[in-house]
């Protein structure tokens, strides 16, 4: 069925007029777009009922979302303009701000998405501090707030950088984006121009600065917003003057002082209100409306012989279904893990596959034991807040319990003070299980140094001195893995290194005697405790792990067989794509 | 006492964690001020956590020097840098501490520049002589898999330098053969093993978690 398209239309676009089809009536209408030529063909500008305005879907707010079909003909050249504006009237009066979207490849799909941040730069952003003005000056002059001098020095630049800025041919200088609110005004103030004396640069400069801060800070004790009384204002005003004016006795820097710790405080309250102010603009209702550009004409989306208007506000929202796959397969996973620690517990000979460096734990530890040398534990460089680092402290509870149980000593060397509280908390509950809590020395565990290289020259200088007898390189580890893995190389010590960063591993498995790799780093914990419930969870994670695989292959195949007969299969890409 | 050595941990675990977990799937406002909150959090304990790792650091040499352990005499110089640093920061050329100096340079920004840093590119610079004798040790063809990743390694390096260009038209007439050599074994077999890490370990992570936020796994805490 054919619909009644009805769009503005003011012009043909080349190759689209003899395509049009007799039955597809268009009309012109008002609008602000440049009005003349013939009668466009309705296929080549989207069908109106596909020109939609929503809430953006699962985001926080910030955005309404556009969206409209590609035409039946999408004519070469062109490109889409969403026009938004605060109230339908304000397209008329042309107060609107408009978001050219250019055509995208027939293959990327027939519907067009565009989100607009209404409180962004681009559209309606919250006001800023007008420029400063010819008139701005001759106010501040009124009040006394600069001198007659300065008035002149001051007009005297800015009648200067007028003349370099009106000078023909003059490249230099890029033309100024039209904001709102600040549309530039004659004898406002920009860049102060490249011939001025750097003298009278710094100057103005400064006096500009003057000038906005002072109105800035005078924002603050308004009827609206009285975050300063007005003694505050006054002390405030007459520190920032003698700033300005470049006074330096002691009175005026601790007045100075003072003035910049307040600036401090009231940018943060800015900030915060700054957020706010955003929001309260993108959940007001906002209007758009779509045309197809071609050079410098517009032809709009039309309904009734007017441009068609449509209208949306930004909502925050609770929930991002884009990440919905990615829940249920968590949950799942979870689902998973549970069930095995269940089993686990009813199947106490549950198998687990062997990890080599895991077996050699103990080995290691005996051998120092037997060498009568320190067992080392390296963290590496990451904090309580990095996995591998939580996973090597839970190691560490049962690497120290059997040194302890050996009768041996082991040292833990740290970069980070909250890595160092918590192991020195683990390794000295671990002595008092063991039975020998006298056993246990708090400088055994302690904070080396708090930058990489400063780590590694104190670590590897403690490595060489005392010769360990094994060394665990467990956590999460940077450029330091091979100096610190080399240098305990040279000592001869069993070495067994584990992290996530995939890009040291080839340096501990180039140097150490056993590696873990990946996440074999966080079944170490569980897989030396023997506990049935941790272990449950490691082979719930093999299970994880085969349904994982058992997918990509599956998938492969499907998809290379679906492209082979055309089949389009978007939905299964879909379901498996991160968000 | 009990209650108070885990129970406690553990319920502050458990509601945190979940909270964390929860946010990820809010784009609301409320789920990044929570975020922002926690980072917080984590910055005010990260402060007080840094006056033990001070006590930690200098409490084991005050003990090495007064033990006069091997190596007691670097130990010195610990204190030596820390006093300078200390000294210099706190005078901050005359304006006392926690004063902005605009422009210039300060005695601490003079020890920053002139000793950390270059003591630290020194120590970065021993990296390449090291990885040097790592890759001999390890180059080394005992087996199939040892003399494949020779052989991979081989081309990798020969690819990535310019010579590898000029060999290539030599012996095959295009310069690009060593190049997409390169390139197809660090996109393709390297890739795979890469991605095949990142899952497992994507996996691992989110056992371990849940192995934490449910108390299962309290090693952490300082016991089983």
């Amino acid at each position: 069925m054919l619909r009644a398209w009805s769009l503005v239309a003011v012009i043909a676009l080349p190759g689209a007029t003899q395509a049009a089809p007799a039955s597809h009536p268009v009309s012109a209408a008002a609008s602000s777009a440049p009005a003349s030529g013939a009668v466009i063909s309705a296929p080549t500008v989207p069908d109106p009922a596909s020109f939609k305005a929503m809430d953006k879907p699962s985001d926080d707010g910030s955005a309404m979302r556009v969206e409209w079909a590609r035409p039946a003909r999408e004519a070469e050249g062109i490109a889409y303009v969403v026009e938004i504006a605060e109230s339908p009237n304000d397209f008329k009066s042309g107060k609107f701000k408009s978001k050219v979207v250019k055509p995208s490849p027939p293959d990327e799909g027939d519907l067009y998405r565009t989100d607009i941040s209404p409180a962004s730069d681009k559209f309606f952003p919250p006001p800023e501090s007008p420029p400063l003005t010819a008139e701005r000056l001759k106010e501040l002059a009124a009040e006394k707030v600069i001198t007659g001098g300065e008035l002149a020095r001051a007009q005297a630049i800015m009648e200067s950088m007028q003349r370099a800025q009106s000078k023909p041919g003059d490249q230099s200088r890029p033309a100024a984006e039209s904001k709102p609110g600040t549309q530039s005004s004659p004898g406002s103030a920009s860049e102060p121009s490249a011939e001025l004396p750097r003298e009278d640069k710094d100057w103005f400069g400064r006096l500009r600065e003057y000038v906005h801060n002072r109105d800035w800070l005078k924002s603050f004790a308004t009827a609206e917003n009285r975050a300063l009384t007005d003694g505050q204002l006054s002390r405030a005003l007459a520190a920032l003057e003698s700033e300005y004016r470049e006074r330096n006795t002691a009175g005026d820097r601790a007045e100075q002082d003072w003035l910049h710790r307040l600036m401090a405080f009231l940018k943060e309250k800015d900030q915060s209100e700054q957020k706010d102010r955003i929001a309260a603009i993108n959940s007001r209702t906002w209007y758009v409306r779509l045309a197809v550009m071609k050079g410098d004409k517009k032809f709009y989306v039309g309904e009734g012989g007017q441009p068609a208007i449509r209208s949306a506000r930004a909502k925050a929202n609770y929930f991002n279904w884009a990440k919905l796959n990615n829940l249920l397969f968590s949950l799942i996973f979870c689902a998973i893990v549970f069930a095995f620690i269940e089993v686990a517990k009813r199947r106490r000979n549950l198998f687990l596959r062997k990890i080599a460096g895991l077996e050699a734990v103990d080995e290691a530890i005996g051998r120092s034991t037997e060498m009568d040398r320190p067992v080392f534990f390296v963290h590496g460089l990451g904090g309580m807040g990095d996995l591998a680092t939580i996973a090597s402290v839970n190691i560490l509870a049962r690497v120290a319990r059997r040194t302890a149980e050996h009768d041996s000593r082991v040292r833990v060397m740290n970069v980070d003070p909250i890595v160092t509280a918590v192991s020195q908390e683990v390794v000295q509950q671990a002595y008092t299980e063991a039975g020998r809590p006298d056993a246990y020395n708090p400088d055994d565990v302690s904070l080396v140094a708090s930058d990489q290289f400063s780590y590694v020259a104190a670590v590897s200088g403690i490595m060489v001195r005392e010769q360990p007898g094994a060394i665990f390189l467990l956590g999460s580890f940077y450029a330091e893995s091979l100096l610190l893995a080399e240098t305990g190389a040279s000592t001869g010590a069993i070495q067994i290194a584990g992290t996530d960063a995939y890009t040291q591993l080839p340096f501990f498995i180039t140097t150490c005697d056993y590696t873990l790799i990946g996440e074999e780093l966080y079944a170490a914990s569980a897989y030396l405790s023997r506990e049935p419930r941790l272990l449950g969870s490691l082979r719930g994670q093999d299970v994880g792990k085969a349904f994982l695989m058992i997918v990509m292959i599956v998938g492969s195949l499907v998809l290379t067989v679906a492209a082979v007969f055309g089949a389009n299969l978007d939905w299964l890409r879909r379901i498996f794509s991160a968000n | 006492m009990f209650l108070k050595r885990l129970t406690i941990p553990l319920i502050i675990v458990f509601v945190l964690g979940l909270l964390a977990f929860v946010q990820d799937y809010v784009p609301h406002p409320l789920a990044g001020e929570f975020r922002e909150e926690m980072t917080s959090w984590s910055r005010i304990i990260g402060g007080f956590a840094l006056f033990l790792g001070a006590y930690s650091l200098l409490h084991m040499h005050v003990t090495r020097i007064r033990r006069k352990t091997a190596g007691w005499g670097y130990s010195v110089f610990v204190f030596i840098g820390a006093a300078f640093m200390i000294v210099v920061g706190l005078h901050n050329e005359g304006l006392g501490p926690l004063q902005d100096i605009e422009g210039g340079t300060t005695w601490f920004d003079w020890g920053y520049d002139n000793i950390v840093v270059p003591c630290g590119g020194t120590i970065f610079s021993i990296l390449a002589f090291f990885m040097a004798s790592a890759a001999f040790r390890t180059f080394r063809a005992r087996n199939l898999g040892a003399a494949l990743l020779l052989i991979a390694a081989v081309i990798v390096m020969f690819g990535r330098v310019p010579i590898s260009e000029t060999v290539g038209q030599w012996v095959f007439g295009s310069s690009a053969v060593f190049p997409k050599l390169t390139d197809a074994i660090m996109d393709y077999p390297n890739l795979a093993a890469k991605r095949g890490i990142m899952l497992g370990i994507s996996l691992g992570a989110i056992s371990q978690s849940m192995r934490i936020l449910f108390g299962i796994e309290r090693s952490y805490l300082g016991g089983d």
